[in-house]
């Protein structure tokens, strides 16, 4: 089967590395093509050795404004007119649209009799353009793919005619492997922070939703108890154009303040974007996703992989990842009291962290393994050109 | 002795009314959670709002849908404070602010707080009027507000801890209440616990699918490990709640959507149904994160057990005194798929030894009996007033 993959962005984020451990582990008998703007991600599809042809950029917000909105759908439109073009040299029986804005390029494209995948791994902010936005993907794909049950709901509930299937993601178990990768020598990598007591670690972009001020906070009230903790901040502020939702450069720049505020200036580390993650979380104690909302919640299989108790948002994806106190805990977002607690619960029972260490790695192993995802995924290929 | 007599039976005549009815000490109940509405707390309330029988007591609550119905037809003086639909802390406040008013109008003897949230306007009317106060504790409402519970400790004269898992989340807040007293909560004893026919071998959960805590997603997860080894199993759900659809997928997602029945929220005539039916009842309660509490008791435990059922339950929480292990039911890890499915399969599979734990359960239900838990509570207000 020919199948033409489209990204909306070249930047390698979540949803990018999900596609990028998809297209490594395709069977033979289905051929890929990668669409999608220069950057990073062609790079590494390119590393797979896997063909790839480059289209416009289509990262703007999708909110209404005066000068993004126009210019955004003229950017769709360009890009609709080269994968129709793309899934024509291909021979395309599939197209593939790894996002929300790959899934409106789809659409503009009238690529019919071409089956066409759109992966949702996005909630939209409710908002009359986004349910718009989400009643087109839902009128012309054949086939909706969430990334969760919550996903697949948020889709269902502005969008009931979407065809939704739902296809969690996956971690790939020989990087995400404890045993490859040492503790010890990872602490000590890390300099002054791998000698704390205590070290957590937020995986994530640097974005408001994302929640790393409320991971801040509940280190200071940790401080406070005389707790020996360290934070470390592994992620940059990505798609930092005027366009996007939240205004993330402001947003590290109160981070920073806040930090600076609490005399907390050396129990944070910013990592920033890093090769190395893998090692990173290894040498985490708990690994933190305090999210607002989170869709799936990739950092956490990779850290249950490695065999480190997660401490996790409890609205969206998570609760579909992780059972309440076996691999970790889930805790409502922006509660720094409650955060604090619940690292305490883990930090203060080296038992208890062992084990869901231990249910974690055990969990990823039965249900999110690339085996599994990949095969779900050609199930509904297969479904879908029927 | 005669004298005594005397004396008791003149101080029985002051308490006497015009009309006959004998009349015992003032009582306000306030409590946020009160029938028509479900859960562990309403049940309580309620039973305590007509059980104490020596109280002359009026119940202070918040209104909801058909509350006006239900007060209607029965003998009980309920006053309801507005702002049903509206913000938590809005309705709250309402209660708080009826209840100082009833207070000046009844001048009660003492206060009996059934929740958190009531405490401001019990310790009001402490101070104002000189009533004293009995604070409730159950579990879930601490951790939310350790502040206020800490506050609610202090300002009552007697707390009253419906398990020692709830003692010791009431000894968290750093504050020592004046007296505490462990009082679970009670049962209705069925006057027909005979068990029914199924006709499938069936297991029951009775729980709102509001709070995850409940464990509904372990069942669910560990259906499957039940089916392996009861092909015919049927698993029936019992409440409802913002957790039914994500449930229903994750069944649908796991294969098992055929082996269970999500029922909503039924009857009690039902419930009873199902409990006489059903072998066991699973409720695998576990703590959740953030410090959060979770099962204060579990009375549904108890009404499983009062029905000759034993129960699949959690190795923590209320649950540890709800349930002896290994007598009226098996506790678990609640959080491991395994370790509840290999209990359910087990009881399911090993008649003699679900019949030994329900009956030792049926035979244990009767010390939970509510005449004698609302006595108990009763000696607790006395005792208050009389300090």
């Amino acid at each position: 089967m020919n199948v033409l993959y489209v990204n909306h962005t070249g930047t390698v984020s979540g949803g990018e590395r999900s596609l990028l451990g998809l297209l490594e582990a395709l069977p033979d008998d289905v051929r890929p093509l990668v669409a999608a703007p220069p950057g990073g991600l062609l790079e590494a599809v390119g590393r797979l050795g896997i063909p790839s042809t480059v289209i416009a950029g289509t990262a703007g917000s999708l909110r209404l404004h005066p000068v993004h909105t126009p210019r955004a759908l003229i950017e769709m439109s360009i890009a609709a007119l080269q994968v129709r073009r793309a899934a024509r040299r291909h021979r395309a029986q599939l197209v593939h649209a790894n996002s929300i804005r790959a899934g409106i390029v789809l659409g503009l494209a009238r690529l019919a009799p071409a089956a066409r995948v759109v992966h949702v791994r996005d909630c939209l902010p409710p908002s009359p353009v986004s349910t718009a936005t989400l009643r087109l993907i839902a009128a012309t794909a054949t086939t909706v793919v969430a990334n969760s049950r919550y996903t697949a709901a948020a889709v269902a509930a502005v969008a009931p005619a979407a065809r939704l299937e739902v296809v969690y993601n996956a971690v790939d178990l020989e990087r995400w492997d404890p045993e490859r990768i040492d503790r010890a020598r990872a602490r000590v990598e890390l300099g002054d922070a791998g000698r704390r007591g205590l070290l957590l670690g937020v995986v994530a972009q640097l974005s408001p939703w994302k929640g790393q001020d409320t991971a801040i906070e509940a280190l200071r009230l940790l401080c406070a108890q005389g707790i020996d903790a360290h934070l470390l901040l592994i992620g940059s502020a990505k798609f930092v154009a005027r366009a996007t939702r939240f205004d993330n450069e402001a947003y590290v720049a109160s981070l920073r303040a806040r930090i600076v505020e609490a005399g907390l200036e050396d129990r944070v580390s910013w990592l920033g974007e890093r090769q190395d993650v893998p090692e990173l979380v290894r040498a985490l104690d708990i690994l933190l996703l305090p999210s607002w909302e989170e869709p799936f919640g990739r950092a956490l299989i990779e850290a249950m992989a490695l065999g480190v108790p997660v401490i996790a948002t409890d609205v969206g994806g998570p609760p579909e990842i992780l059972t309440d106190g076996r691999e970790g805990y889930l805790v409502p977002p922006r509660d720094p009291q409650a955060w604090a607690r619940a690292i305490r619960c883990i930090a203060d029972s080296p038992t208890k962290a062992r084990e869901m260490g231990r249910a974690g790695r055990l969990r990823v192993e039965q249900e999110f393994t690339v085996e599994q995802h990949v095969q779900r995924l050609l199930a509904v290929y297969a479904r879908a050109t029927a | 002795m005669l004298l005594g007599a005397m004396c008791a039976a003149a101080s029985e005549m002051t308490r006497e009314n015009i009309d006959g009815t004998t009349r015992g000490p003032r009582l306000l109940l306030l409590t946020p959670d009160f029938p028509p509405t479900h859960g562990g707390i309403q049940l309580v309330a309620d039973r305590l709002a007509t059980g104490l029988s020596g109280f002359e007591t009026s119940v202070v609550t918040v209104d909801s849908p058909g509350a006006r119905e239900l007060d209607a037809d029965r003998a009980l003086v309920v006053r309801r404070a507005g702002g049903a639909g509206r913000r938590q802390a809005v309705r709250n406040a309402a209660l708080n602010a009826l209840a100082v008013r009833e207070a000046l109008r009844r001048r009660p003897d003492v206060t009996l707080s059934m929740h958190l949230v009531a405490s401001p306007a019990a310790a009001a009317i402490r101070r104002a009027m000189g009533a004293r106060t009995v604070q409730y504790f159950h579990a879930k409402e601490i951790g939310g507000k350790p502040r206020l519970a800490a506050f609610a400790v202090r300002r009552a004269d007697a707390v009253i801890a419906v398990s020692s898992y709830t003692a010791g989340l009431i000894a968290a807040t750093g504050a020592s209440p004046a007296a505490m007293h462990l009082i679970p909560p009670g049962v209705d004893l069925p006057p027909d616990p005979r068990p029914l026919p199924a006709e499938r071998p069936t297991f029951v959960t009775i729980a709102r699918l509001v709070d995850r805590y409940k464990g509904h997603d372990v069942l669910v997860r560990s259906l499957a490990l039940v089916r392996e080894r009861v092909p015919d199993v049927e698993w029936v759900v019992i409440g409802d709640g913002p957790l039914r659809a994500g449930l229903e997928d994750l069944a649908r997602s796991l294969g098992v959507a055929d082996a269970v029945s999500f029922l909503g929220a039924v009857s009690d005539a039902e419930r009873d149904a199902w409990l006489r039916r059903a072998r066991l009842l699973a409720m695998p309660s576990r703590l959740p994160g953030g410090g959060l509490a979770g099962e204060g008791f579990g009375i549904a435990y108890l009404e499983a057990a009062a029905y000759g059922k034993p129960v699949v339950a959690g190795n923590v929480g209320g649950a540890v005194d709800a349930v002896v292990d290994g007598e009226t039911g098996l506790l678990v890890d609640p959080t491991d798929p395994a370790a509840v499915g290999e209990a359910i399969a087990r009881l399911l599979l090993d008649a003699g030894l679900a019949e030994r734990l329900g009956q030792a359960g049926a035979r244990r239900a009767p010390s939970f009996a509510w005449p004698l838990i609302a006595g108990r509570v009763e000696a607790v207000l006395r005792e208050a007033i009389e300090a």
